[in-house]
């Protein structure tokens, strides 16, 4: 099994990072299928790899000199509000419509 | 107009060819596709929401263009494709095999989609998914399982497992799929079709509902190679909407199989060993052994390769895809649009949970979990780094196996034949591990096809995967193509 101990508790705080809300039986069923999987990934712990400690994925993977493509700073039309509105679940006017935050 | 029986030996060519000589328009090609898809979409439960008065107006529309820029001119005349759900076409329901998304429209149009249109072509339907494309069987739908054309008690593999079935079931000449770990290849592995995944950036993702951002490609599904070259001379090319898109270097790829003479003859093909160990299914070995046979015969050398770090392929990618997942789908959160729970006197954030844990299904929320917790604090470097450093490991595996002096590396697609549905749905690692052989691909952002190459004694579909360098989908091409013309699978369909 995992070398992380994977049990409820830690279940419950991944759900809660995720902004997920499990039943009981849901997290019983997470924490054995979570563990699984985990034990499985736990195997690149077993690789030796020397790319020392400048070589990252956002700046390195595209190879030496790789640039992130830009484009001109252009106003351009964007979704109208009346269709970015006509799916929403709850709205009032042009606002989307949430439980009171704020007392 | 050609009967529905002729209809189901059509390709793109001879649709195209068809509508160039005015045998028939774009309007009459949808209404003989649709009264195929009457027949047998339901019973495969391929199709989801595109209905037919919507399919024959985007036909009509597809007869108005080429009636305007003259059939020569578009390279995709009168062709009808399915469009796996997780492509927006705009004005159409958007699921992604949902909940969630069950009744969103999206509200533009994918670059793919406007590419296809422009060149002639017209979207027939929407097909089912597993759901946000995580899955390797389309059986994680929330519209229900696929079935596979072939034997109906089958999967059809997956995620694009509604595509792969669809096209083999000679539903449309051609569906979009999208690959992020073999989504395409594997299906049609499965169902007996070619699925082609371009090198990553080749395609753009705009319109894509986000999956693993590193790792998604779209990618057209035929029934032969010539098909799919067509679909990718249109869907090629660099989106300013898309900034990991860019310009391939080559374009043209069904021009060079036309003026290829050499096929096979010259390369050299590598046979990664860690594919063909006793992992592989004894039935897909034994196609595959064939099927090396077939291309040394057509005049290529083959030389056994290593990839040494490949085993590790599948641990980074569920921990890589996961992780990029959890932030793709922190969106859906039931306030701008999808599904919000209808549990009252609900705080904000309880708004967010429920509606998330109402509307996503298993598969998806345990990925999301995972993915979440390989980037917590404290987890970050031991899981999420050192997957993108093992990422990195095979990337330069795979470039030192073609900088050995491999054109092509030729693999299994999938390590078993079809399964039988809910067969590995208890397991949640022997689902995982059906990927074994289209993974890395993704991972070092390689082309890859998947042709069919074989079946097993009880008749179902064997696929072979041939992989080429970055932005060689020329080369991949010609060898595919060069295997499908010294064969025969590919001309066989199931008997509906």
């Amino acid at each position: 099994m995992s070398k992380i101990k994977v049990d409820r508790e830690l279940v419950r705080k991944v759900a809660d990072l995720a902004q997920l809300s499990l039943s009981e039986q849901e997290i019983g069923m997470y924490e054995d299928r979570l563990s699984k999987v985990l034990s499985y990934v736990e195997q690149l712990d077993q690789v030796h790899e020397s790319l020392g400690n400048d070589w990252r994925p956002d700046t390195s993977r595209g190879g030496p000199g790789a640039v992130l493509p830009e484009r001109a700073d252009k106003v351009v039309e964007s979704l109208p509000v009346e269709e970015a509105m006509r799916q929403a679940p709850a709205r009032i006017g042009s606002a989307f419509q949430v439980p009171r935050i704020i007392e | 107009m050609t009967t529905a029986n002729e209809s189901a030996q059509f390709t793109i060519k001879s649709i195209v060819d068809g509508v160039r000589s005015s045998k028939f328009s774009a309007t009459e090609v949808a209404a003989v596709y649709l009264d195929r898809t009457r027949k047998f979409a339901s019973r495969l439960n391929c199709n989801l929401h595109l209905d037919d008065i919507a399919a024959l107006s985007e036909a009509k529309a597809a007869d108005q263009r080429i009636k305007a820029a003259g059939s020569g001119n578009l390279p995709l005349a009168g062709v009808p494709v399915l469009v796996k759900d997780n492509i927006c076409v705009k004005g159409s329901k958007t699921t992604c095999g949902s909940r969630i998304l069950e009744n969103y429209v999206a509200t533009y149009d994918a670059t793919v989609i406007q590419r296809l249109r422009e060149a002639g072509a017209f979207v027939i339907g929407k097909v089912n998914m597993d759901e946000f494309a995580m899955g390797s069987s389309n059986e994680n739908s929330a519209f229900g399982p696929v079935r596979n054309p072939w034997n109906e008690e089958y999967v059809p593999g997956g995620s694009s497992g509604g595509s792969a079935a669809a096209v083999a079931a000679r539903l449309a000449p051609v569906a979009l799929g999208s690959d992020t770990g073999g989504s395409i290849r594997q299906p049609a592995s499965f169902c007996g079709i070619v699925g082609l995944k371009p090198t990553y950036g080749t395609v753009s993702r705009y319109g894509l509902v986000a999956f693993g951002s590193s790792l998604d490609q779209i990618g057209p599904m035929t029934t032969t190679v010539e098909d799919a070259a067509l679909m990718l001379d249109v869907l090629a090319g660099a989106d300013s909407h898309d900034s990991t898109s860019v310009k391939h270097p080559d374009g043209g790829f069904a021009k060079a199989l036309l003026a290829d003479k050499h096929g096979f003859s010259g390369m050299t093909i590598g046979i990664p060993e860690e594919f063909f160990d006793s992992g592989l299914d004894p039935e897909v070995a034994a196609c595959l052994e064939q099927a090396i046979a077939v291309v040394q015969k057509a005049g290529a050398k083959t030389k056994r390769v290593r990839l040494p770090n490949i085993s590790y392929s599948v641990a980074a990618y569920y921990v890589i895809a996961t992780a990029e997942a959890s932030a793709n789908l922190a969106r859906f959160d039931g306030i701008r649009y999808g599904y919000r729970s209808a549990e009252k006197n609900l705080s904000l954030k309880e708004v967010y949970r429920k509606s998330r844990s109402e509307g996503f299904g298993r598969e998806v929320k345990q990925r999301i979990m995972l993915g979440t917790f390989v980037l917590s604090s404290g987890y970050y470097d031991a899981f999420y780094s050192k997957a993108n450093k093992v990422r990195e490991l095979i990337s330069r595996d795979f470039a030192a196996a073609f900088d050995s002096g491999c054109d092509l590396l030729l693999t299994p697609t999938s390590p078993t034949p079809p399964f039988k549905l809910g067969e590995k749905l208890s397991d949640p690692l022997a689902m995982y591990l059906s990927d074994i052989c289209t993974i890395g691909v993704n991972l070092a952002d390689l082309p890859g096809i998947s042709i069919p190459c074989g079946r097993t004694k009880s008749g179902l579909p064997v696929g072979m995967q041939l992989i080429a360098p970055k932005f060689n989908e020329k080369k991949l091409l010609i060898g595919a193509n060069a295997y499908e013309r010294a064969t025969e699978w590919h001309k066989a369909s199931p008997n509906l």
